[in-house]
């Protein structure tokens, strides 16, 4: 007993060593090279602009409003990749289980072929596919109201006005409207692809928990194959497919980092202009961090509750 | 009574359908299948053509500089794969023999541990964990004492940065996450917690955010003149994501041996680490093969996030080559997307080939 208390004594001095001799070089070490060690750098101008942010933001802003707005980028780009992810995942799943052998070899193919790529790779394609062909603002492709060039997707928004293109005041941009910048949609397009692969998978796998004999059953009661897919298999697959498919979306939050490749501003890639801009790399990482880690802990307690409440509803 | 009795014999019923189904029925059996089949059909004979047209076809084979593949109608420019390869391979380091030479090594050696039936795997897991490291770190970095200059890490790049990133991160991430997943069993609650706080830590956080820690956060904790080499902090950041990834498949791993097993051991004698090498974590480890192998797949696509402190793998070498002006245009662009899918795509597979098969026998040899 003795020795335990001694070994685990001796652990947490050696960590916290660690940790003291980390704490007195990067002070040591921010003091030589000058560099902020508070947060009032979250206050001053930050003098860069964003390509796309759902609040009003301008170089004039603070970095504190730079990181609100690249993570909301984040959260946006990701909830909506997710949702789109799910169907694209599910349809695909759905084909992989299909009784005919053409369109269950093509959905194997899908997933053996795009998560086998690096997701980088993804979202570089769909950049240059999408950025190559359209026109530059002045050429701008329109229908209906809704304008699209190189600049981005323009769409009428209540309070935004309808997009236009005016030669006079700028000759580069579309004035008014709700606008999707090129790099959002090549971010939102590689997200939903890459991430369907392994939710088809997750999905599969689900179906195929459900013991045949529920499905024997159901054509016993005599409900149709659809219905049975419908009420029988679906629910009790989504009940074994859920934890998987949340880590999926987690997964996916945090790989929508990978949007500094492309220029798309979320909170990895402002923060990494804040750090190069103003050395804070401390503060900045650190805010990352708890933004990144608070959003998993989050969902994974939501998740562990639902957990427990399904399972006292299946009793 | 014998109202009730049959006078004679029912004849015998068809046989039940073979299991397999024809390929007629397989694709046309029914309305639907048919419809799906027609359609399948016709995505292909629209989608088919145009890619064979792309990539063969009207591809340019050989060329000078980008001009034939800037024009219009030019299909895939191979010309400039071909051009850049070395850098594609080699990044821009100056003797290639060298950078061969190890790559020969990590193959052979690679090879003999895989091979099912190899002898003396004893001497190729050694030379693997550790001639390997310290031969390919002599041969690239260079030993002036032996002839060979020193090359920076500034010149390295290509393929060779994302396999020497891949190799080292597997080959840390295996004895890093059992290590990090017997502490999570641990005892000991300082050192389980310790060992919960890091792999949470790292697992709730997107690689790009490690990388960043570990280039820009390491030379802050360090003392000044200890400031690591700008290879080496990227790969320490990739060795930690891997550990703290691979531990959680570990866990799943010791979790599925039966405590009867490290009883069992206990009881013939063995100690407790004797019970853990030769009984325990083979098992564990033979369990988990599939989820292994899923996490060397996925850190070799992570690789290409190196790109992001400034390294140049081989993705970023791809992208940095298509920025030459002599090379710029969109065709030529996606080629070198298509080269690269291509690179990943082959490497991927093969591991993942290779843990199906491994598998297989693995069931076999429990049965």
């Amino acid at each position: 007993m003795n020795r335990r208390v001694a070994l685990q004594a001796l652990l947490l001095l050696l960590v916290a060593g660690v940790f003291v001799a980390a704490f007195l070089n990067a002070r040591a070490n921010l003091e030589a090279r000058n560099m902020p060690t508070s947060f009032a750098f979250l206050w001053q101008t930050a003098g860069f602009g964003m390509n796309q942010s759902v609040i009003p933001y301008t170089p004039l802003d603070s970095y504190g409003r730079a990181l609100l707005a690249g993570a909301l980028n984040t959260l946006i780009v990701s909830v909506v990749a997710s949702a789109l992810a799910t169907l694209v995942g599910f349809a695909v799943g759905f084909s992989r289980l299909s009784s005919h052998w053409g369109l269950s070899r093509l959905a194997a193919l899908y997933v053996e072929t795009l998560r086998n790529i690096p997701l980088l790779l993804h979202l570089l394609f769909w950049y240059i596919v999408l950025l190559t062909p359209l026109p530059a603002p002045e050429h701008s492709l329109s229908l209906g109201g809704v304008l699209l060039n190189n600049r981005g997707l323009y769409f009428p928004f209540p309070g935004l006005g309808w997009p236009l293109f005016d030669p006079a005041r700028n000759a580069f941009n579309v004035e008014g409207g709700l606008r999707l910048a090129p790099e959002a949609a090549a971010m939102i397009l590689g997200l939903t692809f890459y991430t369907a692969s392994y939710i088809a998978e997750i999905l599969r796998a689900g179906v195929q928990a459900v013991p045949r004999g529920q499905i024997e059953a159901a054509s016993a009661l005599g409900l149709s194959a659809a219905q049975t897919r419908r009420l029988v298999v679906l629910p009790q697959a989504l009940r074994v497919a859920l934890p998987p498919l949340i880590s999926q979306y987690l997964a996916l939050t945090k790989n929508s980092s990978l949007a500094a490749f492309i220029g798309f501003a979320d909170l990895m890639q402002v923060s990494g202009t804040i750090l190069n801009q103003t050395g804070a790399a401390l503060q900045t990482l650190g805010v990352d961090m708890a933004l990144y880690l608070g959003l998993s802990m989050l969902t994974l307690a939501l998740m562990r509750r639902f957990e427990r409440g399904s399972e006292w509803g299946a009793r | 009574m014998s109202d009730f009795l049959r006078a004679e014999f029912l004849s015998p019923l068809p046989p039940p359908p073979a299991r397999g189904k024809s390929w007629r029925e397989k694709l046309f059996g029914d309305a639907r299948a048919t419809a799906i089949t027609l359609g399948l059909l016709v995505a292909a004979g629209l989608l088919l053509p145009p890619a064979v047209r792309y990539l063969f076809i009207d591809a340019v084979w050989t060329a000078p500089d980008g001009a034939l593949c800037r024009a219009p109608g030019a299909g895939a420019c191979w010309a400039y794969v071909a051009a850049k390869l070395p850098f594609f391979i080699y990044g821009a380091y100056p003797q290639p023999w060298r950078v061969n030479t190890a790559f020969l090594l990590a193959l052979v050696l690679i090879v003999w541990l895989l091979r099912p039936r190899a002898k003396y795997k004893n001497y190729a897991l050694g030379g693997f964990f550790i001639g390997l490291p310290v031969v390919g770190f002599i041969l690239l970095h260079g030993a002036p004492a032996l002839g060979l200059p020193v090359v920076g890490t500034n010149l390295w790049g290509g393929a060779l940065v994302s396999l020497i990133m891949a190799l080292a991160g597997m080959t840390a991430a295996l004895p890093g996450g059992v290590a990090l997943a017997l502490g999570r069993r641990s005892k000991l609650p300082a050192l389980r917690w310790l060992c919960v706080g890091t792999i949470e830590f790292v697992r709730g956080a997107p690689l790009i955010a490690v990388l960043f820690m570990a280039n820009v956060l390491l030379p802050l904790f360090l003392p000044p003149d200890w400031a690591p080499d700008r290879l080496l902090r990227p790969l320490f950041g990739i060795a930690l994501f891997a550990s703290a990834y691979m531990a959680e498949v570990v866990r799943g791993g010791l979790a599925a041996v039966p405590l009867g097993q490290s009883e069992a051991a206990a009881a013939l004698g063995f100690s407790r680490w004797q019970g853990l090498r030769l009984i325990v974590l083979p098992q564990a480890l033979g369990a988990v093969v599939p989820g292994i192998v899923n996490n060397f797949v996925a850190l070799f696509k992570d690789t290409t996030l190196v790109a992001i402190v400034g390294l140049f793998d081989f993705l970023h070498a791809i992208e940095t080559a298509r920025l030459d002006p002599a090379w710029a245009g969109p065709q030529i662009a996606l080629t070198g997307y298509i080269f690269a899918a291509a690179f990943y795509l082959g490497f991927c597979l093969a591991m993942s080939s290779y843990a199906r098969a491994l598998e297989g026998r693995l069931a076999e040899a429990r049965r």
